[in-house]
């Protein structure tokens, strides 16, 4: 009878919420978990419960894993609002079951916050959990990476089948002592992979006898091919593993065959094989994946390109606070053969709380901006002097730099002292001020 | 010629620390003083009397441990190095090294013992608005050697006790354990703070202190500049 009132509840303050105005992906597993704490446990699930965690890449996984899978006629219920705490996985739970506690899908699909997958776990057990990668991310809120590879480690259940893109040493870990299957994916040498050690902050022992790890080469911070010297802790050959990378074409190899990527990123690679990697976990037939990722739909996902003064101009998000996810957008912009003008900055680190830590610029490689091709950088917003003084430590030159300050002035700053494609990677604030900027003067 | 050391580069080094011996160079550089810097870590052969300069940066706790580890064996080495009035700059939590003991969650470790000063990792918040099992946030504050206002964050998971002679007193959160306004630790040539990240780039006008110091008692000539660093200084007083 709980479990009944629980469970309308849940609906009932869901359809109020979302009637007045609010989003309702979370107050409804508030209410519901106040009337039964474990009403989670008493719900009948599907035979496949997927979780997709790590500190990037979460989102597009999750996003590409239920169009495969839909397109293959299962019926998947995920949470799209993208609400991934405990209240918002209930509602999301509830308000797909029926009152009589039966959750009314093939597949249970979540993307899960690293931070908050243990309450999560504690209700319902995952068949299957894929793990993306492990980095520096929001520092106020989770810490540091052991922090989140100790959150993740204890949080996983014996039994469930993990997927772990071992490329990533601190998500490879994660395999030691589990009682499950493992599946394993991973991606070839390719354009983007670079030979320094200057840049592996993150795991450079093995985790087993601390010898420092052999890399053969790096793809972008600790992710890459490395080899404990006393074989205690190694990448080994992946299950699935990307191979004949062309990132600008946006295509890779699986298995021998030919996979299209929805977008010319390295991490496009990553999430693409990982999505691969778990359907196959789950027993699909390479044919059925294949028809999803080369269908064009997805493969022609287009980037947004504005025109503006007779050029062309493209925005990325500025991914503040996880210098990986930042140095990844910079080789994507550092990739693109036309000569070019950069922007960059941000007012704030986060939207998401008040600290206003800049530490994270210096972990990225701004260094790799020395390139020919590279025109100007303009740099705006409140930090414009720090990311000034960073990129004359990445040794750019004086003359290639341009402070606005007032932003009022860009657009005339960019028609007058600039040539080249335009790229702009600011935070969201900025980028608001950005389209303001180009509708008007394209109106004028 | 002014010799540096980086120690424990690739295992302490949390958010863009490795930033600060990059300052320590540009700056000298900037003066035309010659330098070198050695990066160096657990198990390497090291004469730290050969330095006139080490740094260690903050680490997540695993790594600390490792540390922990082998600079034991260097324990008279430093013992020398400190007591002959040489630089060593330590931030996060790199200063719980050189301290009597840690005393973690699972356990209790010895650590160097050259200062009297005591760490514990904490269980219940010390500090309002941190959480339970970290301090996390920005910090202000102030030190009697230069008159200008130090910034930073900290993202730390212990508190030291018996502290007397701290480098900063702060105005904004988190001192050492919460008792007092005292931050961090001084004494001789030694500056440690809790303070994580690019410390020395962020406040200018420490770095200049600290490298004056430094160049006057090797008879060099340390010119104070407005720099870059220094507008990027004030602009985030201004802002935030």
């Amino acid at each position: 009878m709980l479990k009944f009132i629980s469970i309308l509840t849940c609906k009932v303050v869901n359809k109020l919420s979302k009637l007045t105005g609010h989003e309702g992906s979370v107050i409804g597993g508030y209410w519901a978990t106040k009337i039964d704490k474990k009403i989670l446990k008493k719900i009948i699930l599907p035979k496949y419960v997927i979780g997709i965690t790590g500190s990037s890449g979460k989102s597009s996984s999750t996003e590409l894993i239920y169009n495969i899978l839909t397109k293959n006629g299962m019926k998947v219920v995920y949470n799209k609002e993208g609400s991934n705490t405990i209240n918002g996985i209930t509602a999301l739970i509830l308000n797909n079951s029926s009152l009589k506690g039966s959750l009314k899908a093939d597949v249970l699909l979540m993307e899960l916050d690293e931070q908050f997958m243990k309450k999560v776990f504690e209700y319902i057990t995952p068949t299957h959990l894929m793990i993306t990668n492990i980095t520096r991310d929001q520092p106020p809120r989770n810490s540091h990476p052991e922090k989140i590879y100790n959150a993740i480690k204890n949080a996983i259940p014996d039994g469930t089948h993990i997927i772990l893109n071992v490329d990533d040493p601190l998500v490879n870990r994660i395999r030691i002592n589990h009682k499950g299957a493992v599946t394993t994916y991973g991606i070839e040498e390719n354009d983007y992979s670079v030979k320094t050690t200057l840049h592996n902050l993150d795991a450079a022992y093995c985790p087993i006898c601390h010898s420092k790890l052999e890399y053969t080469f790096y793809h972008y911070g600790h992710i890459g091919s490395y080899n404990c010297p006393k074989y205690d802790f190694n990448r080994g050959n992946p299950d699935y593993e990307a191979k004949e990378i062309d990132v600008d074409n946006q295509k890779i190899k699986i298995k021998d065959n030919i996979v299209h990527l929805p977008s010319p990123f390295l991490y496009t690679v990553y999430f693409t094989t990982g999505c691969y990697a778990l359907c196959k976990a789950l027993n699909l037939k390479d044919n059925d994946i294949l028809k999803v990722l080369n269908d064009e739909t997805i493969k022609t996902k287009r980037l947004t390109i504005y025109d503006y003064d007779n050029r062309k101009w493209q925005m990325l998000v500025s991914k503040n606070e996880n210098n990986l996810s930042y140095k990844q957008s910079l080789d994507y912009i550092k990739h693109q053969k036309e000569d070019k003008t950069i922007i960059l900055g941000f007012d704030s680190s986060s939207r998401r709380y008040k600290e206003n830590d800049i530490s994270w610029i210096w972990d990225i490689d701004f260094e790799s901006l020395n390139d020919e091709s590279v025109k100007n950088i303009i740099l705006i917003g409140k930090f414009c002097y720090d990311m000034q003084l960073r990129m004359q430590y990445a040794g750019i030159d004086n003359n290639k730099l341009i402070i606005v300050e007032n932003i009022d002035t860009l657009g005339k700053i960019i028609k007058e002292k600039t040539t080249g494609k335009i790229f702009s990677m600011v935070c969201f604030d900025k980028e608001i001020e950005l389209k303001k900027i180009i509708k008007e003067d394209n109106n004028d | 010629m002014i010799n540096i050391l980086h120690l424990y580069y690739d295992l302490l080094n949390l958010y863009g620390e490795n930033a600060n011996t990059r300052c320590i160079c540009e700056e000298l550089k900037r003066n035309n003083i010659k330098y070198k810097i050695d990066y160096k870590s657990i198990n390497d052969k090291i004469n730290l009397l050969d330095y006139d300069l080490i740094y260690i940066g903050s680490g997540q706790e695993e790594n600390i441990k490792i540390a922990l580890n082998d600079i034991l064996k260097r324990k008279e080495d430093f013992q020398k190095y400190i007591d002959s009035n040489k630089y060593l700059i330590l931030t996060g939590n790199s200063m719980i090294l050189f301290g009597t003991e840690i005393k973690t969650l699972e356990e209790d470790l010895e650590s160097l013992g050259i200062f009297d000063y005591n760490t514990e990792y904490i269980k219940e918040s010390t500090f309002k608005n941190a959480s339970t099992t970290r301090i996390v946030g920005e910090i202000k504050a102030h030190s009697k050697l230069i008159k200008e206002t130090i910034i930073g964050f900290q993202n730390r998971c212990d508190i030291i006790h018996n502290i007397n002679s701290p480098l900063l007193e702060v105005e904004e959160k988190y001192s050492n354990d919460g008792t007092n306004k005292n931050e961090g630790f001084k004494q001789k040539n030694v500056y440690a703070t809790h303070t994580i990240g690019p410390l020395l780039i962020r406040n200018p006008y420490l770095t200049d202190y600290i490298l004056k110091n430094l160049c006057k008692d090797k008879g060099l000539k340390f010119k104070i500049e407005e720099t870059t660093s220094k507008k990027a200084y004030k602009k985030y007083l201004e802002n935030f």
